[in-house]
């Protein structure tokens, strides 16, 4: 989680604690989430050790009542806050016991109170129905802290009792402030996809994103390629607020992980959405790029960007010190290599220059690959730029193994070289070809009825 | 809040806690401090209602005996 949103959350656990409104707090989000869990810690042996010898004394006496007769005084003559207090101090097997013969309603006023500390004693062995049924009330009332230390300490089976009665709308918002978010992970498993479905249609709805893009950031891979293909599947007037969500509230370094996680047909679909196009909206990808250093996250979206909003892209990303020079240096670390060529024609020769020595410095094996996806993505112009500053001995090696390419693959090349009007770079690549090589591309050259072109520029 | 706001949440959250408020100015030291022993105070006083209220379900004759078990 970013820390920006991970601060967030902890704003909401400590505002809840000290019964204050999140917003009251929010200068304290400056010291950040570990500062947070700190002060939050200090806040509960505060206001929670200050009766213990009272709770210890009254544990102590619960001991000896039977759970019947417990459930009569917790009910009648405790009440639900110092139940919870108690709670954590009596033997779990006793609690499970007593809390079976309590309504729900009764039950979940003592989860709102129960001691953050003793919650997992106090209720991680309640029975699934009855987990249930404590759900539906504390979601009912936007309790969510209180959701998410119940779901924390739960077991599966109570879990899937839970989400079955929980409604879409409250998952996000729960799922925020979950005590434990290493969880987060095996209960999104637990829900089904028309659900996950649902949440991600909530977060628009109901302006969650933050909380969506902190719940992506939580799962494995899989599980956030999951969330970011939900997304991306939704109406372009959801994703256009996500956009400008993101843009507003500082979020693009969280949601560019989840574009990351896509799959290439989600995320070509999420780069079409014109809000990303904007100029205020591109400033700020640019700077979040930059500052959190996530060019491994951004490339492959920009890859994918319409011409015109890569170009405007790639023009903010000059305009930073070292913006460039960070994006080559990511794409090499992270073997990034179709995406740093899909740029190339829009940075200045020196750094074309430098890309052209690492694709030189490639094994043939990944060159090959190189070829095999600039083919797929259809950026042969951006590799032929790359080609003609290689050295002669690359590009003949490079240059064999696009004529040694299938015949599907030739004519892409030959339609994109085209379209772009690239015959010239062609040509000087090509003229290097040993003859029947040679005859093969001016074959297929004809066959598209570019043959004219390509004898022109290899004329002599 | 007549003591120092810093030194009050130093004495109530630990040194560790203490250190992580370090950052804040002057005023925010003090509203959370305010904060924290609001709470506190409610904490304390809701807990206190809760307690007498219980003894209330106890028989006459029995509550000097379990006011005693309860508050010590």
């Amino acid at each position: 989680m970013s820390a920006a949103l991970e601060s967030k959350a902890e704003v909401q656990k400590l505002a809840r604690l000290l019964g204050t409104e999140p917003a009251e707090l929010d200068y304290l989000e400056a010291i950040g989430p570990e500062g947070l869990r700190r002060v939050r810690a200090g806040a509960v042996d505060l206001i929670f050790d200050a009766d213990f010898s009272m709770m210890k004394r009254l544990a102590a006496g619960a001991k000896l009542l039977p759970a019947g007769a417990l459930a009569t005084i917790a009910q009648r003559g405790f009440g639900p806050l110092l139940c919870a207090r108690v709670a954590g101090y009596v033997d779990p097997g006793k609690a499970v016991e007593v809390a079976a013969k309590l309504p729900p309603r009764f039950l979940a006023d003592v989860a709102i109170e129960i001691d953050p500390r003793k919650a997992e004693q106090a209720i991680g062995k309640i029975p699934p129905d009855q987990a249930a049924e404590v759900a539906v009330i504390v979601a009912g009332e936007d309790e969510f802290v209180t959701m998410g230390r119940f779901l924390a300490y739960i077991d599966d089976d109570a879990i899937t009792a839970c989400l079955r009665v929980i409604p879409d709308e409250k998952l996000l918002p729960t799922a925020f402030v979950l005590e434990d978010k290493s969880r987060l992970d095996h209960v999104l498993r637990m829900l089904p996809d028309d659900r996950a479905a649902n949440v991600a249609a909530d977060a628009h709805r109901n302006d969650h994103w933050a909380e969506a893009l902190d719940l992506a950031e939580h799962v494995s891979d899989e599980q956030a390629g999951r969330i970011a293909d939900v997304l991306a599947g939704l109406g372009d007037d959801v994703l256009t607020s996500l956009v400008e969500a993101a843009t507003e509230t500082g979020l693009w370094a969280d949601l560019l992980p989840v574009s990351r996680a896509m799959s290439m047909e989600a995320r070509r679909r999420f780069a079409t959405v014109e809000a990303i196009g904007r100029p205020e909206v591109l400033e700020v990808v640019v700077d979040a790029t930059v500052a959190h250093g996530l060019w491994e996250e951004l490339l492959p979206l920009l890859t994918e960007l319409p011409e015109a909003t890569r170009e405007a892209l790639v023009e903010v990303a000059r305009a930073r010190p070292q913006a460039i020079p960070g994006a080559v240096a990511a794409a090499i670390e992270h073997d990034l290599w179709a995406d740093l060529v899909s740029i190339v024609p829009l940075l200045d020769t020196e750094t074309q220059g430098v890309i052209a020595v690492e694709v030189a410095g490639l094994g043939p094996d990944q060159q090959a690959a190189l070829i095999a996806e600039a083919g797929e993505r259809g950026l042969w112009v951006p590799l032929l730029t790359i080609a003609s500053e290689l050295d002669p001995a690359t590009q003949e090696a490079m240059i064999e193994l696009v004529a040694e390419a299938d015949e599907a693959v030739l004519d892409d090349l030959i339609r994109a070289v085209d379209a772009a009007d690239s015959w010239e770079q062609l040509g000087q690549l090509a003229a290097g070809l040993p003859e029947a090589r040679l005859q093969r591309l001016a074959a297929q050259a004809e066959k598209l009825g570019l043959g004219d072109r390509l004898t022109a520029i290899l004329a002599p | 809040m007549g003591e120092d706001p810093r030194s009050t949440l130093r004495e109530e959250l630990g040194d560790e806690a203490a250190k992580a408020l370090a950052p804040l100015s002057d005023a925010e030291a003090e509203r959370f401090a305010t904060l924290l022993a609001e709470a506190r105070e409610r904490e304390a006083a809701a807990l206190r209602d809760a307690a007498e209220a219980s003894l209330s379900f106890v028989p006459r004759f029995a509550r000097g005996t379990v006011k005693k078990i309860v508050f010590g």
